[in-house]
């Protein structure tokens, strides 16, 4: 009877649906984890093993470096993570700021690690989850790149976590993992990076672009500027109560080419970092470090660096930390 | 109510299953409830208009066929308006119901017996006549004074002004109730096919009203013949599982061709339409194919989702659509295009104007008069009357142009494709005229084709997402194009190719935001 009321091609259809469902759950579950929550799963792409070890994996909504180190820091070496977003996370982990200032270190006689937990477009929320988890780790120093250019970003994966997350009948089908999966990829890969956002903002088929597109006026990037500066001072805080120092690192960007003569901008962040300087808070400001020098060939586009850019960053980290003996040669 | 909403999907469900529980009797009772709920839920006081046409046409069909209602019946029906108003007056606060609804309600009440009494006093003949008149009349004035009144007042003012007449102001606004097109429509050719002996009159009038008002092609079409759905609705259906299977494919085709391609392709077109942007040639050759395939998209698509929700109960609606875009012509299209429309138009307006049984140049003009008012039809609009007059003015040329009748007559090779590629391009260049809010909208169109520079938002990007769109759809066509249904899959594909056609479809729509946008043609 069964058979007969279901016709062999639905029945098929539906186990090739229930069997990609299985293997999604199955095989890529660590992948899927924390995936519809868009970077607010505190736990996405952070792998603890049971040697010790932790392994940051391009997972969960999050697209970490691979990277693994030990859970508990090696006696002896100085272990710095970078938290922010796509610019000192730089071209690849080798390239990054994080990486170089280690190596500096280290060929300085100063044993160092470098662990790049800086995640392209996070803005200042989801950097402090991933801060909150990083802690865990006692770092030796937290560098806390400061950039207030990713609030956009910020709050619309947090509408499309909240929207996911309901039980309204349209998102029934999005519990299933491949549904959603391919929903998501499709809407990423695809949706944002072909349609221009000037026909988005028209359309609005997306719930987070609609929420965004409501609100994108001065109001919201004044609110969007209280929010950086009162999140970060929180991380600050929060690292600083730990007894870590944390160095901030204040963002700059290029002026594009059709402004001559070139400068860089700093839209207000080197003021506000000194403002949260003091006993184990230190300031580095990128404008300042990359003005002196012939800056232009040192970005590959407005923000992001290239990877000699980085290499003077790296220079100016680690000068920072042996001048200022935020770091001391003769006790690391 | 959308076909693509989940609360739709549940109110099927639910009656479907009631459906098959009840007898036969209760099954009318049921459909005509549930496509009062179904219509209601737009706005419930149109129910009214529904309602006097339905009675109004129920006897003046038995009244063609000579069968006499006792005038308590009459009166009884009459009260449906007034009643279903008056409920909604009663019920809503804040003045929901208008005075004048109400007023013409009451009217009706009162003035439709009595004109039904006095048209009996007429002679056997006249009185066959007067009742078929009486039917098309007030279903073309009901249709006219909804659709078309504020667009007559408005250019009859600007014409009394432009001849230097002052004109006041005026201050009655209609409200256009959705489905009015297809329902009136569908009542013309009912009282015309039993005047012309090729149908009979339905003389219970629950059965009549819920086939008048039946849900799943209310709203949009396809506009049935009394010949084909009438019988459906005077016999008792048996379920049948193959009935289900077809109705479950044309419900996953029908989503498909809506939630994926039409939507999808709804984000280009939008944009290109949207008078505050500036356009380049990339720009307005992707935005007429983008509504090319969207409105073909959403209205086949809405047509399957009809023919499957009617399906579930047993009745098989007609099919709307044929490949439209495989046409070698004009012709060919409109055979393809809107099939139940294109063919009302052929039998009751070309055919008695003469059809093609008069001289070549009144053919012609034939041809073009029944273009312009399937254009006027779709809505008080210019652009809507000049993209009939453009497919008129087409198949008139495709009629007279030796080169282009052979074109439309070729059946295989590069003259197959160079036909079927040419009238794809007249097509979409019948669609922007459709598309445009005004002559100037397309114009700007048009000129648009004479510029290559940028305009600022790069089309390199949207042409990607066009042909993602497009692409499954087109290729599922070219699978299945000798096929007599276009939603159906080859007869070769066996169960496995089947679950894995439907198994990627339904991946597809998942890719698809739900939007739930309205259907293009619930408009007209």
């Amino acid at each position: 009877m069964a058979v007969s009321f279901l016709s062999r091609g639905f029945l098929f259809c539906l186990a090739l649906l229930i069997g990609s469902e299985c293997v999604a759950r199955s095989f890529f579950a660590r992948r899927f984890q924390g995936r519809f929550e868009y970077g607010y799963d505190p736990n996405a792409g952070f792998q603890e093993t049971a040697e010790g070890y932790v392994n940051l994996t391009r997972a969960g909504g999050r697209r970490f470096f691979p990277q693994r180190f030990r859970k508990e820091p090696t006696p002896g070496t100085y272990r710095i993570l970078v938290v922010g977003d796509s610019v000192p996370r730089g071209p690849s982990f080798k390239e990054s700021y994080a990486c170089k200032t280690a190596e500096m270190l280290s060929a300085m006689g100063l044993p160092a690690e470098g662990i790049n937990m800086c995640l392209g477009g996070n803005g200042v929320r989801r950097n402090r989850i991933v801060l909150e988890r990083a802690l865990k780790y006692r770092p030796s120093l937290v560098i806390l790149h400061l950039n207030d250019s990713n609030e956009f970003e910020d709050e619309r994966e947090w509408q499309r976590a909240v929207s996911n997350s309901s039980w309204k009948p349209e998102n029934w089908l999005r519990k299933s993992s491949i549904v959603a999966g391919i929903h998501e990829a499709k809407t990423e890969q695809l949706y944002w990076k072909w349609i221009p956002m000037a026909i988005r903002s028209k359309e609005m088929i997306n719930d987070a672009d609609a929420e965004l597109q409501s609100h994108a006026d001065a109001r919201q990037e004044s609110e969007w500027k209280n929010r950086v500066e009162s999140v970060f001072r929180d991380s600050v805080e929060a690292t600083k109560a730990l007894g870590i120092p944390v160095l901030i690192i204040s963002q700059c960007t290029i002026a594009p080419a059709s402004e001559k003569p070139r400068f860089l901008s700093d839209h207000g962040l080197d003021a506000y970092a000194r403002t949260l300087t003091g006993p184990g808070v230190f300031h580095l400001s990128m404008k300042e470090t990359l003005s002196a020098l012939d800056y232009t060939p040192l970005f590959a586009d407005s923000s992001h660096l290239r990877p000699e850019g980085h290499q003077i960053l790296s220079r100016a980290i680690a000068n920072l930390l042996t001048e200022r003996k935020i770091i001391d040669p003769k006790n690391p | 109510m959308s076909f693509i909403s989940a609360k739709y999907l549940l109110f099927l469900a639910i009656i479907v299953l009631a459906y098959w529980r009840l007898s036969m009797r209760s099954r009318v009772w049921l459909l005509l409830l549930g496509s009062c709920i179904f219509y209601g839920a737009w706005d419930v006081r149109f129910l009214a208009l529904l309602g006097a046409s339905s009675v109004i046409d129920f006897f003046c069909g038995l009244a063609i066929q000579d069968a006499r209602r006792p005038l308590s019946e009459v009166v009884g029906l009459s009260s449906i308006p007034l009643l279903c108003l008056a409920g909604c007056a009663a019920y809503a606060q804040g003045g929901a119901v208008a005075r004048e609804p109400l007023v013409a309600a009451g009217a009706f009440f009162i003035v439709f017996p009595v004109l039904y009494e006095w048209l009996w006093l007429r002679p056997d003949v006249q009185r066959k006549r007067a009742f078929f008149l009486f039917s098309v009349f007030s279903n073309l004035g009901v249709l006219c004074f909804f659709k078309y009144f504020g667009f007559f007042v408005q250019n009859i003012s600007a014409l009394a002004q432009a001849l230097g007449f002052e004109v006041g102001p005026v201050l009655l606004s209609v409200t256009l109730p959705i489905a009015v097109s297809f329902y009136t429509f569908q009542s013309i050719c009912y009282a015309t096919d039993i005047y012309r002996n090729k149908a009979h009159a339905i003389n219970d009038f629950v059965t009549f009203a819920a086939y008048l008002s039946f849900f799943p092609q209310l709203v949009a079409g396809p506009i049935e013949r009394p010949s084909n759905l009438v019988p459906q609705f005077e016999k008792e259906h048996q379920f049948k599982v193959e009935d289900l299977h077809e109705a479950a494919r044309l419900l996953f085709i029908g989503f498909f061709k809506k939630i994926f391609v039409a939507d999808n392709c709804a984000i280009i077109a939008n944009h290109v339409f949207d008078p505050q942007t500036s356009l380049n040639a990339p720009w307005a050759i992707l935005g007429a194919i983008a509504f090319a395939f969207q409105i073909y998209g959403d209205f086949s698509g809405y047509t399957d989702i009809a023919r499957g929700s009617a399906l579930l109960f047993g009745f098989r609606l007609s099919q709307n659509f044929h490949f439209p875009y495989f046409a070698t012509g004009p012709s060919d299209f409109w055979r393809r295009w809107h099939i139940t429309l294109s063919t009302w138009f052929r039998d009751y307006v070309y055919i008695p104007l003469g059809g093609n049984k008069v001289s070549s140049w009144r053919m012609h003009l034939n041809l073009w008069l029944t273009m312009l008012a399937a254009g006027l039809w779709h809505g008080a609009q210019w652009t809507y009357v000049a993209w009939g007059a453009f497919h008129g003015s087409i198949l008139v040329l495709y009629k007279t142009i030796p080169t282009l009748v052979a074109l439309e007559n070729a059946k295989t090779g590069w003259r197959l494709a160079l036909a079927t590629g040419l009238m794809f391009c007249v097509t979409c260049v019948g669609w922007v005229i459709f598309r445009s809010s005004n002559f100037s909208s397309f114009l700007s169109w048009f000129q648009a084709l004479g510029q290559w520079g940028s305009t600022g938002v790069s089309w390199k990007g949207p042409l990607l997402w066009l042909a993602v769109h497009c692409l499954p759809l087109v290729l599922l066509q070219v699978a299945t194009r000798n096929r007599s249904d276009e939603s159906s899959f080859p007869a070769s594909w066996n169960w496995a190719v089947n679950g894995l056609i439907y198994a990627l479809v339904f991946l597809l729509i998942s890719s698809s935001a739900i939007s739930e946008k309205e259907f293009l043609y619930f408009q007209f």
